[in-house]
């Protein structure tokens, strides 16, 4: 079956191998607050407000861009292993997606409203950085979970 | 939306599995359609109702609350 907007089949493990390492390299320097110095760019930015600098528009600053790139690296993976074929892409596993993502986004906004309402400070920021992958993390768990549990009642009715 | 999809496929004595391949859909999709949990889009209706040698209507029917 044509599908639009899926990735190859055959891109799902190497995106998983990269997943791996970089959400681990990521959660280390975002509660670590280490910086390698390697990291440290000069980068071209449209807006930057930091603290205790004067506002930037459309120039240079010098920043650490790990989180930046670990960061980018796990959404990146996490986008192809939500949306690459299966071996077999029929209507049937389309629908599947479709109700797990839509279950995903409710789910996600419920924590959403909640944390808005329950967490408040610093906390709050970590809340919506970890929102930034938690969709992407629930839509394929729900797929994943919805295709094994239909899989699992097709074996025991051949 | 009934169907005798299960029925067809016992007379022909060909697992889930079977028609899965010949039609080019994941065994799941047969078992779901069977089991009434998915009704299938026309052309995968008129794929399986070309394989039964049969018409879409005698394969699947409406239900009154259809």
């Amino acid at each position: 079956m044509k599908t639009r907007f899926m990735f190859p089949h055959s891109w799902r493990l190497p995106a998983i191998v990269l997943l791996i390492p970089s959400s681990l390299a990521a959660a280390w320097l975002l509660f670590s607050n280490y910086e390698p110095a390697w990291f440290n760019w000069n980068l071209f930015v449209m807006h930057s407000d930091q603290v205790f600098e004067s506002p930037t528009r459309f120039g240079f600053i010098q920043d650490n861009v790990g989180l930046e790139l670990f960061g980018t690296v796990v959404m990146i993976s996490l986008i192809i292993i939500g949306f690459s074929a299966d071996r077999i892409e029929d209507e049937f596993t389309l629908r599947l997606r479709y109700e797990a993502l839509t279950w995903a986004t409710f789910v996600n906004y419920v924590v959403v409203i909640l944390s808005i309402w329950l967490i408040y400070g610093l906390s709050f920021l970590y809340v919506l950085i970890f929102n930034l992958f938690f969709i992407m993390i629930l839509f394929i768990m729900r797929y994943r979970y919805l295709i094994y549990r239909a899989g699992k009642t097709t074996d025991n009715e051949e | 939306m009934k169907n005798k999809l299960r029925i067809e496929r016992s007379k022909l004595q060909i697992t889930q599995a079977d028609l899965a391949a010949a039609i080019g859909v994941s065994r799941q999709s047969i078992h779901a359609i069977e089991s009434g949990k998915y009704i299938p889009s026309t052309l995968l209706a008129i794929k399986l109702a070309r394989y039964f040698v049969c018409k879409v209507e005698d394969l699947f029917e409406l239900e009154e609350n259809d």
